[in-house]
């Protein structure tokens, strides 16, 4: 028996259908334009720029909404995983670290900790430089934060830059940026030891990614002490190897056994520290282009620790903000004319 | 007929040799199996500098600490690296192993 509608009628009756849903369709795949979302790039703009204005009257905490409100923005414009979320994330770390919110810092912190890390699976340098970029603000955050959130931070930014060598050690030819780095992670040992509560240093070191004190076996101060001068000795020692490598490098390794004698001098080492910049000063002076060279080493007091000697601004600016953290009265580097090398002179 | 001979006798001295040469390697390679690398041997233990590396780059679970100990009945320092985990639960173990034997 044959069906009174037959199967034009069903035909007719989906065509129908699709007519009534297509403009739905449509309509769902274009982005909603409101009037006033955040969501499009103009307003994105505003929100920063009035971030910005907040941030420039020293009005934080409305700073920090508008950022906030921001970095939303960025995540939904750009993606969960763009690099337009880096500056809004450093402004966002900036006013946090201004308004001593530590659990939101530490939060901005890590988030930046697991976007970079995805961000630059692939890119062992991109992820180093990131990787410093997050150890810097430990840093700073280091600089205010007494006793064991001092020590804390500290521990972290080492153990970042840590992993930005590792990074680094991934990237053939690299091996001149590790010096910087490997300076670094040396004078954060000297800081921890000397300007840092030795207070549960085992626990933040081994147990624990988070700052709290878990309870349990720990080094005592002077191990940690004569640990730290053995990592810093070990690490200038594979600075000064890098250097060697290189032909006609006198004085840049006269320079590292500079740095060598500062490190004997820091740990209280003045024999072996004489004999380091024994050695550095008779190397320069067979060389008769380092005039500037020693005048610039031994001419005048130098605070340790002293800036990494590279070109590189980076290096220099981080040496000067840990500087700034010294407290207990600093070393200085003699100079030739001291009391210091008067037994030196005897020898010669 | 000589020069056959002569060849054969060179020969014979020619295998002679080479076995003599052989004998000395056969030595040589029988002491280095009594020190064949085993447990111990040969291992360096990483310096601290390496030990903080690995630190920084895992979980604090799989965290090791290395230090100098003097083993019981011997006077020489030996360097050991155990996971910070097991040096707690060993620790924890010997105290507990204290207070019940003290009572």
């Amino acid at each position: 028996m044959q069906h009174p509608f037959g199967p034009s009628c069903l035909v007719l009756a989906c065509i129908a259908t699709a007519a009534a849903l297509l403009p739905a369709l449509v309509h769902a795949q274009m982005p909603a334009v409101f009037p006033d979302n955040h969501f499009t790039l103009s307003n994105q703009t505003r929100v920063l720029e009035s971030a910005e204005q907040h941030m420039q009257a020293g009005e934080l905490d409305a700073a920090d909404i508008a950022f906030r409100q921001a970095f939303e923005s960025v995540r939904a414009d750009q993606g969960l995983f763009h690099e337009a979320q880096l500056p809004v994330l450093d402004r966002l770390l900036a006013i946090n670290l201004a308004r001593q919110d530590w659990s939101q810092f530490n939060h901005y912190l890590e988030y930046h900790g697991a976007l970079t890390q995805r961000m630059y699976q692939e890119q062992p340098a991109g992820h180093a430089q990131a990787l410093e970029s997050a150890a810097d603000w430990h840093q700073r955050a280091a600089l205010i934060l007494n006793d064991e959130h001092r020590t804390w931070h500290l521990i972290r930014s080492r153990n970042l830059i840590w992993q930005a060598v590792s990074a680094l050690e991934q990237v053939p030819g690299s091996e001149d940026q590790l010096s910087p780095l490997l300076y670094r992670i040396a004078t954060l040992h000297y800081y921890l030891t000397t300007e840092a509560s030795l207070r549960g240093l085992t626990s933040l070191e081994v147990r624990t990614n988070h700052p709290v004190r878990v309870s349990g076996w720990s080094m005592s101060g002077n191990e940690a002490t004569q640990r730290s001068y053995a990592i810093g000795q070990e690490l200038l020692e594979r600075i000064y190897r890098i250097h060697a490598r290189a032909p006609d490098n006198a004085l840049t390794l006269a320079h590292i056994d500079t740095l060598l004698g500062d490190w004997q001098l820091l740990f209280g080492r003045d024999e072996q520290a004489r004999a380091y910049y024994r050695k550095a000063y008779r190397a320069l002076q067979t060389d008769p282009t380092a005039g500037p060279v020693i005048e610039q080493l031994f001419a005048r007091r130098i605070a340790l620790p002293a800036p990494y000697f590279s070109s590189s601004a980076t290096a220099d600016s981080v040496a000067a903000v840990l500087a700034t953290m010294n407290t207990t009265g600093r070393l200085t580097r003699p100079q030739l004319t001291d009391d210091f090398f008067t037994e030196d002179h005897q020898h010669e | 007929m000589s020069d056959t001979r002569f060849r054969a006798k060179d020969k014979a001295t020619e295998t002679r040799l080479t076995r003599r040469r052989f004998v000395p390697v056969l030595a040589l390679l029988g002491l280095t199996g009594c020190v064949a690398p085993g447990e111990g041997n040969f291992i360096r233990p990483p310096t601290p500098a390496e030990v903080e590396q690995y630190n920084a780059m895992v979980q604090p679970e799989k965290r090791i600490v290395c230090r100098t100990e003097v083993p019981v009945g011997s006077n020489i320092p030996v360097r050991k690296c155990r996971l910070a985990v097991d040096i707690d639960e060993t620790s924890n173990f010997h105290r507990e192993q204290l207070r019940r034997a003290l009572r």
